[in-house]
């Protein structure tokens, strides 16, 4: 049983991004089961500190946006030697995360002053559902799929990896920008991350040509959050 | 359960190469594989296959046709070295995948050729070099190189299994 695990882990070496994903709603979970924000750094950043806001916009993306990226994790691995393929996928993740962490500290710079407005997660909502149905996102969600070569010794390898992490990111920035606005100003984080989540990897894997589904979820938000605008 | 097949990937090109009207070679430097397929290469008559991928086909029209071959002496006709011709690059529906829209994200077609007889016949006559492999892509036609090709990287696999059934 453990040796067919053991062996099973050697092939997808993806496995520990998966982990970390894991990893990362346990800390979100239990720090809303503390009675913290989890995610903290929208309107709360001068209490928590800008580093506090930093590892909590990570454990975002750990736990949000890892699984949307197994397959180029596991081909960035693939196309590395055997003895690299760690240090790739490390290499890739950082590049990622990194885009990631760059685009949400864009996105949440209007509102680490002070709270959104009461209007503001309905807009988001809104401003993600037109997104979604727009022919951008679908070929943002196309260019998803990007592959670049690797090269296979040295820092230069090492930099490849980092540069296609960065790619992916950038595509994956194009693609969710606008879905990724609403946890950030919503009170209730973590469910709505938690469909959020389960709203990309459902595109990602399953895509349509017309997202009806994701944008009638999305218009659906927008409406629950807008009697709460209106008040 | 036991694993019934294992790949790795040994070696792979360090820069791009475009193909335009003369013949091409590059070089692939090869490390010893270090995970399971260097176990299972091991063990007593483990069969096994070499591929030669080709990644990143891109190219702005429809390409001519070129040749592949695995070692092909700098001075040697093609037509004298048929055993080291691996196969064709593929031209059909690179210039579609290297176009960004809304069906494809424009990072070219991946092709693989098994080269695993190649391999074993340079093997056979002392002409394999465990470090190093050298592949040259010909070109083929009337009119070769008119629109050029680039073929991202090149790389090298072992693939320790079953053959699948000739």
């Amino acid at each position: 049983m453990i040796r067919a695990l053991g062996e099973r882990l050697v092939w997808h070496p993806e496995w520990w991004a998966l982990a970390l994903c894991g990893g990362a709603w346990l800390a979100l979970i239990g720090g809303a089961s503390a009675a913290q924000s989890a995610v903290p750094f929208c309107g709360a950043v001068p209490d928590a500190g800008w580093t506090a806001a930093a590892g909590e916009a990570t454990l975002m993306i750990a736990a949000m946006m890892l699984p949307l990226v197994l397959v180029p994790v596991r081909r960035t691995a693939c196309a590395s030697l055997w003895r690299r393929r760690h240090r790739a996928i490390a290499g890739f993740l950082l590049g990622y995360a990194a885009t990631w962490l760059a685009a949400l500290a864009v996105e949440a710079a209007p509102f680490l002053a002070a709270p959104p407005a009461r209007w503001v997660p309905a807009a988001a909502f809104a401003a993600a559902a037109l997104w979604e149905a727009t022919p951008l996102k679908r070929r943002a969600l196309v260019l998803c799929d990007r592959t670049m070569p690797l090269r296979p010794h040295g820092w230069r390898a090492d930099l490849d990896c980092l540069r296609f992490g960065v790619l992916q990111g950038r595509s994956c920035v194009m693609s969710c920008w606008a879905v990724m606005l609403a946890p950030l100003v919503v009170a209730q984080h973590l469910p709505v991350m938690a469909g959020v989540a389960v709203l990309c990897a459902t595109e990602r894997y399953w895509p349509r040509r017309r997202p009806l589904l994701e944008t009638a979820a999305l218009a659906g938000a927008a409406l629950c959050y807008l009697p709460a605008a209106l008040a | 359960m036991a694993q019934t097949s294992a790949h790795e990937m040994v070696g792979a090109t360090e820069a791009p190469v475009t193909l335009a009207r003369d013949r091409h070679k590059t070089q692939i430097a090869i490390s010893d594989p270090t995970g399971p397929v260097a176990r299972a290469l091991t063990a007593a008559a483990a069969p096994h296959r070499v591929f030669l991928n080709l990644e990143n086909i891109t190219s702005r029209g429809v390409p001519s046709t070129y040749g592949v071959y695995i070692n092909l002496p700098d001075d040697g006709k093609p037509e004298d070295h048929r055993h080291l011709y691996a196969g064709l690059l593929p031209s059909f529906g690179v210039a579609e995948a290297s176009r960004r829209d809304e069906h494809s994200p424009g990072s070219g077609l991946n092709h693989a050729l098994d080269i695993t007889e190649i391999v074993e016949w340079l093997k056979a006559h002392n002409q394999w070099d465990p470090k190093r492999l050298s592949v040259t892509f010909v070109p083929r036609g009337k009119n070769p190189g008119e629109v050029p090709v680039q073929v991202g990287r090149a790389s090298l696999h072992y693939k320790v299994g079953h053959r699948p059934p000739a």
